[in-house]
């Protein structure tokens, strides 16, 4: 026959601790008391070292992302100089290739043809450093502090004119097609809207087979106008689709189609269009126009 | 003959431009500086000047206010040169202190720069 003792048992697995009849006395309670409160002490020592733990963890969050963003523009800055500085020499490398052009009747074939590939090298050289300098501008933010009136419709039509020998020399027709009745005035910077459409009507030249169709749609959609520029040029693999719109980001496809490129045209067009509080997106499906467009709200635009 | 100031820092873009106009036989005189550019007007009295911006010394719109301060050269035709682009305001600014024209280093070849420059020896 087991012995009943009339003492508290032992601590049982699920902590608690009971007479063996189930009643507990005044002292086990206030143990149990005692030991809840140091129990509750741990945890809030505990939480207070996770709460000071976290916000320690925010601050310092915080602060890499200020030291990135200094970074960042401490990057911008450079390529900002650094292209300002490369401008002199490469005007130099420029005019001296042309003189060497001028004075051409008096070099061999040879060298005559490597004079030419010099000349074009060099204002391939100023392409890239102006089109360092957009970018840089535009990072900093002091490309859209001037403003402009611009008439939307002779901008278009100048910059399609400007951009026709270029087309024409991928054997191209630029279509414009206007959906917009009357003037339309916008008060943007002027080389920030021309490098946006620049860039877009350039890569929808270069990226698409000789003699096709290059379109150029202007229209009003929801309180925004629309620029969607179309071309019959290959779809874009669906890994490279969600890159597309970062800085210095060239897919592989791309970059079989065209050597150079410094991966910043669509990264501008989206970083101005955001800045006017504006949209960019494209669409590219197999047997479909492939189509970049970007939208600039109407508010910019005052009806004359 | 007709006769050109070319006011230029940079050596090798100052020589090559020279060597060109010379080609295209206009009398060249050259200024490094500023200064150099003021005192050579006021002396030469050249037909056209090409007028870089950014100088030591005086820069160009320094430049532009002393000699268009001049009565005696309010007509001298002045073109300015631009190693920046985009600098809109650059260009304004010069425009207004009474250059002709302007022109881009990275942009424009030099066969350009002798066009526009032709353009005011007939004048």
């Amino acid at each position: 026959m087991p012995k009943i003792k009339n003492r508290p048992a032992r601590q049982s697995p699920d902590g608690s601790s009971r007479m063996a009849g189930g009643e507990k006395t005044k002292e086990q309670l206030k143990e149990d008391l005692r030991k809840t409160r140091e129990e509750l002490a741990i945890q809030k020592w505990g939480l207070e070292k996770t709460r000071v733990g976290a916000s320690d963890i925010i601050r310092e969050l915080i602060q890499k992302g200020k030291e990135i963003e200094g970074v960042n523009r401490a990057k911008t800055e450079f390529i900002s100089i650094a292209s300002h500085q490369l401008r002199t020499p490469v005007s130099a490398l420029n005019w001296l290739t042309e003189a060497l052009q001028f004075n051409s009747q008096n070099l061999n074939p040879k060298q005559q043809i490597y004079v030419r590939d010099l000349s074009a090298q060099a204002k391939r050289l100023i392409e890239l450093i102006e089109d360092l300098l957009d970018f840089s501008r535009i990072e900093l933010k002091t490309a859209l502090q001037e403003k402009h009136m611009i008439d939307i419709s002779s901008f278009i039509n100048k910059f399609v004119k400007e951009m026709e020998s270029y087309a024409a020399s991928k054997k191209h027709t630029i279509i414009l097609n206007v959906k917009i009745a009357g003037p339309l005035t916008i008060e943007i910077n002027e080389k920030s809207l021309y490098n946006m459409f620049q860039n877009l009507v350039s890569n929808a030249i270069d990226y698409s087979p000789d003699n096709t169709e290059v379109n150029i749609n202007l229209e009003k959609v929801d309180g925004f106008i629309k620029v969607s520029v179309s071309n019959k040029g290959p779809v874009i693999p669906d890994d490279e689709k969600p890159r597309i719109f970062e800085r210095f980001y060239r897919g592989e496809s791309v970059r079989k189609m065209k050597q150079e490129g410094t991966g910043l045209g669509l990264y501008v067009v989206k970083t101005v269009a955001e800045e006017l509080g504006g949209k960019v997106g494209f669409e590219s499906e197999e047997g479909k126009d492939t189509t970049f467009w970007f939208t600039i709200p109407l508010k910019l635009i005052n009806k004359n | 003959m007709k006769k050109i100031l070319i006011a230029e820092d940079e050596e090798v873009l100052l020589n090559v431009l020279k060597d060109r106009f010379e080609a295209e036989g206009w009398e060249v005189t050259t200024a490094r500086d500023g200064e150099e550019a003021v005192e050579s007007i006021k002396k030469i009295r050249p037909d056209l000047v090409l007028l870089d911006l950014l100088m030591p010394k005086k820069d160009g719109f320094e430049v532009l206010k002393e000699i268009r301060g001049d009565p005696e050269f309010k007509t001298l035709p002045i073109i300015v040169v631009l190693s920046n682009l985009g600098s809109d305001e650059d260009i304004k600014k010069a425009l207004s202190l009474g250059a002709n024209d302007y022109f881009v280093k990275t942009q424009h070849p030099m066969s350009e720069i002798v066009e526009k420059a032709k353009k005011y020896e007939s004048n």
